[in-house]
């Protein structure tokens, strides 16, 4: 009973401090609106060109589900949201950083481990919404989606953000000593656009690189999603759904206790030799 | 005397130099082990106000750090109600209200109510209670009227006053500000330490305070830290730090200020007198000469003289004493 009357008191705690940046976040976004707008627009930048590229792609055999709009439109909209959930934590840091703010967070008794979820509360929900808006401002140009397979998919980019956001903690721990130099993140994500066949069948890929493409979650999302929602997801190569899910898991159970530690041991190290406030 | 809420015993601090891989990834310009902190002891007890003076450098950031937690001593322990500052820093985290030197730490693009909502959430105050509790600390602090103005409309004494209140709004045992009256001018630095003294008596609160400005430590008459090269040189009451001075200072009431300007050109010239300051129709004098000394050698203006005695010396002539010789000799 004081087992679950702790871990009970623990959920609350960890809900009120993302609750407290989620509530400073929406407020920030919604102050802003033209900035907001803006942001959308640009998402809709690579489908609107994407449309384009299409028209240019005569081959739209099994490889890309006979339909490379769609094929294309999902991998993009998969990578913006992933790169929201890679990239947000390390940049959010980076500006505390840079403002002078890190130092107050950390004397407030919040513990460090919450930081990279409480954080990710806002943008994490703007990744989602913004996958869904582009997806659905896709449609009128010709994609077609599976509306049956949306809560699938659905968890399926859920399992994604919370995947790459176990990258995200690590190069932020980087990010928050080094202030510019960010190499787990630049080589992640070069590795990802590169091997998750966000516009490409990742059999294109010489075979070596195929193998290294299956080690990274974004390929599993991106084959899951496409898999889940084109018409004709079936014919893809590559494993199926409940597979994906399983890797993904898998992954965040090897990938988060090793990021949080190396999180940890960054503010410690941090503390140490006074390196938090510097910028 | 009640048991001390901050006890600091024999805490050092050495910042080494970044290794070389970590020299890769950031710029440094520490080439030497720097020692922050040496063999510093103190105790501040509940309803003191413990001013931490020194140089720049002294070591008074890194003693906040410490206690707050932000960086981790080399030697010794500081204890906040009995709680290691290292080991127990989250809990010392709530009983600490800390307020940082700049006001950048606040989120300036909110309101003041948003600021002091966002810091009451994440010290864990419960949502039933936070909302009253903001509007009573921002009564406190004077900014009730201002309370959904955003930071960049705040003039600097009303940002200093919205840190008072983040410091204060969790309701803590021991304040710690951190040069809290840099930014405000003169009138409101006075107002910001009339403030600070009226909340730390009614909540009986603990304080810690650095300021460059000697005229606020004299202001809140307690105890008194000097920190040089990282060791305490002096520790103490304010009345105990002045009667420390060397030097006398002589107070010679002239008839006039005309009176005032002829007596201070004539000891211009004296040997052994080191500084003079006019005001009104005194000249104050710090010198190693005795009131006798100081009377022959104005010999012939005894006419324009009204009284000569001592004067209570100034804070910033003990300091410059006390921080000229070395710790060992004080």
């Amino acid at each position: 009973m004081a087992l679950v009357d702790r871990s009970l008191g623990r959920f609350r705690r960890i809900a009120q401090v993302a609750g407290a940046f989620f509530r400073i976040d929406w407020i920030d976004t919604t102050n802003y609106p033209l900035a907001l707008v803006m942001r959308f627009l640009n998402a809709f930048v690579p489908i609107v060109t994407y449309l384009f590229v299409a028209q240019l792609v005569s081959d739209n055999g099994p490889d890309v589900g006979f339909d490379y709009y769609t094929f294309v439109v999902i991998g993009i909209v998969t990578m913006g949201a992933l790169a929201a959930s890679l990239n947000s934590f390390g940049n959010s840091m980076l500006r505390l950083v840079t403002q002078g703010q890190l130092e107050m967070f950390l004397v407030e008794p919040v513990p460090w481990r919450t930081l990279p979820f409480a954080m990710m509360t806002m943008p994490g929900l703007m990744a989602v919404v913004m996958a869904v808006a582009t997806l659905i401002a896709s449609v009128p140009l010709g994609a077609s989606y599976r509306v049956s397979a949306i809560p699938s998919a659905f968890v399926i980019l859920m399992l994604g953000l919370v995947a790459t956001l176990a990258i995200g903690i690590a190069g932020a721990s980087v990010k928050i000593l080094s202030k510019r130099a960010d190499p787990v993140l630049a080589l992640y994500s070069i590795a990802a656009s590169i091997l998750s066949g966000a516009f490409y069948p990742v059999e294109l890929l010489p075979k070596w690189l195929q193998t290294l493409s299956w080690a990274i979650p974004h390929t599993y999302v991106i084959q899951a999603l496409r898999r889940l929602l084109m018409p004709e997801g079936e014919v893809l190569p590559g494993p199926d759904t409940s597979f994906a899910i399983v890797a993904l898991i898998l992954f965040c159970l090897v990938t988060y206790p090793i990021a949080l530690w190396i999180f940890g041991r960054t503010l410690e190290y941090g503390r140490k030799i006074g390196a938090l406030s510097g910028y | 005397m009640s048991e001390p809420i901050v006890a600091i015993e024999h805490l050092g601090k050495v910042y080494e130099p970044f290794s070389r891989s970590m020299r890769l990834l950031l710029r440094t310009s520490v080439k030497e082990p720097v020692v922050a902190l040496d063999d510093v002891s103190l105790e501040v007890h509940p309803g003191q106000t413990m001013a931490v003076l020194g140089p720049n450098g002294a070591g008074k950031s890194t003693l906040f750090r410490v206690l707050t937690g932000l960086t981790t001593p080399t030697t010794g322990h500081a204890t906040v109600m009995g709680l290691d500052a290292t080991r127990d820093s989250a809990k010392v985290r709530r009983l600490i209200g800390f307020m940082p030197a700049e006001n950048r730490t606040l989120l300036l693009r909110h309101s003041c109510r948003e600021n002091l909502a966002f810091h009451g959430r994440l010290q864990g105050i419960p949502e039933s209670e936070l909302h009253d509790r903001i509007d009573e600390t921002l009564q406190a602090v004077g900014l009730y009227e201002a309370r959904d103005r955003i930071g960049f409309a705040l003039s600097s004494g009303m940002l200093a006053r919205l840190m008072l209140a983040r410091a204060i709004l969790h309701e803590p045992t021991v304040l710690i500000l951190d040069e809290p009256t840099s930014a405000v001018d003169p009138l409101g630095a006075f107002e910001l330490i009339s403030m600070i003294q009226r909340i730390a008596v009614e909540r009986n609160l603990a304080v810690l305070i650095s300021s460059h400005r000697l005229d606020e430590v004299e202001m809140l008459n307690d105890q008194v830290v000097l920190l040089n090269r990282g060791r305490v040189v002096f520790s103490g009451h304010l009345s105990a730090m002045t009667a420390q001075a060397r030097r006398p200072r002589i107070e010679i009431v002239a008839e006039d200020e005309a009176a005032a300007g002829k007596l201070s050109a004539t000891l211009n010239d004296v040997a052994g007198v080191d500084a003079m300051q006019l005001e009104g129709s005194s000249v104050f004098v710090t010198t190693d000469l005795t009131i006798d000394g100081v009377l022959q050698t104005l010999n012939g203006f005894g006419d324009l003289i009204v009284s000569v005695g001592r004067a209570s010396p100034r804070l910033r002539d003990v300091l410059g004493e006390m921080l000229g010789a070395s710790p060992e000799e004080t």
